[in-house]
């Protein structure tokens, strides 16, 4: 019975380690006892609760007022050409400029995104889609609901949605992946406030699957948790970017039993998308810390790039590993690329914890043998 | 706030003492009690709903639930096995509530505009963990969680569960089996959130 290996069960308890010393903060005493106490009170008064539920709303209407304008004066600071863009910012702005993400930033501003007013309804929920932008790497849709009152409007929009399924002309997007296991994520990013939402996902045709078609019809089926039947709403999806620019340098790095290569870089003025290939030379299969490693990609003047998502895959021999990052774009084509792989350290005492730095981030290690730097000669 | 195992005795009398003063009356008392439990306690809950939100908020009505019918708790098992009963039946009706059907777990990724606030590999070490969780049935995730928390035996493990002892070993066999394929064959994906002016 017993012909597990030894190391199958170390795994497990890693993980069971991993899970027991989830790094997080709880301190719910005070909160608890006195959301008891209120329990308690209400059961006795009922108007009491009436009234302190006015008061909650009141509190998150300036709440969420103070986000909105505290977005906009920050994304001023980041770029000084915005001042000028900010006085144009109509009443209504789309959820692209003001969602954090440069390139739906850039991608509104360029006139690249398509503006909608496509919505479906079901008992009482609007959902609508406003905006929608495909360069070729990532597709986004601006989402948002219509209530501004009543008991949706309390629940973040990420936070009601229970399932999203996409169908692209038709066929589910999982058609285009490379297997069954290797599936399409759908990812969910912030939108410009609680009521908004970023749709994402992308091809693997990196990873072996087929690519979307330049043009199609995408039909979203959204589950909204509390209502029966999901919500359908259908619309059309256009590559407008002409000018990509698109490097395979293959270009390879090695330390100790790590081969290192970056496949393909993508440049559009909405996404900066890298492929990069991991090979362990020895066989061996992923392990911690590998299994957390990542890219930072850095220009000439050595200002870096935000990840926006990313995906790997691990075919079946298990020591290789095919990952796309998607990144925001570059203001202008760099001069050079640099890509300087890292790994997370993690603390020697609690197996499985970061170690974190004074600002309570995860302290990286760059492995500098795997660094690629790459000229870029503007070959369109 | 895990105890060396010296002292794991003693911890079961000061809990037995505290729950007696709890009981006799001395609401205050409970505070402690939450204090000792509420880590685990959310951290079950929050691999079992997957949100921190949603964690927060149910860690809170298990403990209200607790301090409501501590009158009836008796000592047939230990405090920790009752409350951990009780986190297992508020989960799973807030899990049934939620989601109709058996469309228990959510197939893509969430963001919430919280996260963009915190550390970009925070993120990445629970979507981990979530990850291959989500490979899990319901049952074999419960299992795994007590376990991985509580350090439960299949034995205190099936008594929470109401299940017998042996049906848990055999859950928690398949559940190894699931992982370990799937550790070596496998997607993996980064999410990253963005942080505005960072």
């Amino acid at each position: 019975m017993n012909t597990r290996l030894k190391s199958e069960d170390k795994e497990l308890e890693r993980l069971e380690k991993l899970i027991r010393e989830t790094p997080v903060e709880v301190d719910l005493v005070n909160r608890t006892m006195s959301k008891y106490e209120d329990n308690c009170m209400s059961k006795q008064s009922a108007s009491f609760k009436t009234h302190k539920k006015m008061r909650q709303r009141v509190i998150m209407m300036t709440v969420s007022a103070a986000i909105l304008f505290g977005l906009i004066f920050v994304t001023s600071l980041i770029s000084p050409t915005m001042a000028a863009t900010i006085k144009q910012v109509p009443v209504l702005s789309s959820i692209f400029e003001l969602a954090g993400d440069l390139g739906l930033k850039a991608a509104d501003d360029k006139g690249l995104s398509t503006k909608l007013h496509t919505s479906a309804t079901q008992d009482g929920f609007t959902l609508n889609v406003s905006e929608v932008v495909y360069d070729g790497t990532r597709v986004s849709i601006g989402m948002e609901r219509l209530q501004t009152e009543g008991e949706f409007s309390k629940e973040t929009l990420s936070d009601r949605i229970s399932d999203i399924e996409l169908f692209i002309d038709g066929n589910p997007i999982n058609s285009f992946a490379p297997n069954d296991s290797n599936s399409i994520d759908v990812f969910m990013h912030p939108g410009k406030d609680k009521a908004s939402v970023i749709v994402e996902f992308s091809d693997r045709s990196n990873q072996g699957g087929n690519s979307f078609p330049e043009q199609f019809d995408l039909t979203l089926a959204t589950t909204i948790s509390g209502i029966d039947n999901p919500l359908n709403i259908n619309i059309p999806v256009k590559n407008k970017i002409e000018d990509y620019v698109t490097l395979q340098p293959k270009v390879s790095r090695q330390y100790e039993n790590i081969h290192f290569t970056v496949e393909q870089i993508k440049l559009t003025p909405i996404t900066t998308g890298i492929t990069t290939k991991m090979v362990l030379t020895d066989n061996t299969t992923f392990t911690l810390p590998l299994t957390t490693m990542g890219i930072d990609v850095l220009d000439d003047q050595g200002r870096q790039l935000k990840l926006i998502n990313g995906n790997g895959w691990t075919p079946s021999n298990g020591s290789t590993k095919v990952t796309d990052y998607r990144y925001i774009p570059f203001d202008s084509i760099p001069k050079t690329i640099t890509i300087k792989p890292y790994i997370h350290l993690f603390d020697e005492k609690e197996m499985g914890a970061f170690q974190m730095d004074e600002n309570n981030e995860p302290k990286i290690q760059y492995i500098p043998e795997l660094e690629i730097t790459l000229p870029i000669n503007s070959q369109k | 706030m895990t105890e060396p195992n010296k002292s794991k005795e003693n911890t079961h009398l000061v809990i037995k003492s505290i729950v007696e003063q709890v009981q006799s009356g001395n609401g205050q008392a409970y505070t402690e009690i939450i204090r000792r439990f509420q880590k685990k306690i959310y951290i079950y809950c929050y691999y079992l709903l997957g949100s921190k939100e949603e964690a927060e908020d149910a860690t809170q009505d298990i403990f209200i639930k607790g301090l409501e019918n501590i009158k009836s708790f008796s000592y047939r098992v230990s405090f920790s096995a009752w409350l951990y009963k009780i986190a297992h039946h508020h989960c799973m009706d807030l899990i049934k509530k939620k989601h109709k059907g058996n469309r228990f777990w959510i197939s893509f990724k969430k963001n919430h505009a919280k996260d963009q606030f915190h550390g970009r590999e925070e993120y990445r070490y629970q979507d981990f963990i979530h990850e291959l969780l989500e490979k899990l049935s319901v049952d074999e995730r419960r299992i795994l969680l007590l376990r991985a928390i509580v350090e439960y035996s299949f034995d205190e493990n099936a008594s929470i569960m109401e299940l017998k002892p042996a049906t848990v070993r055999k859950k928690y066999e398949r559940l190894r089996k699931k992982l370990i394929e799937d550790k070596k064959i496998g997607g993996e994906i980064h999410e990253h959130s963005f942080k505005i002016g960072g």
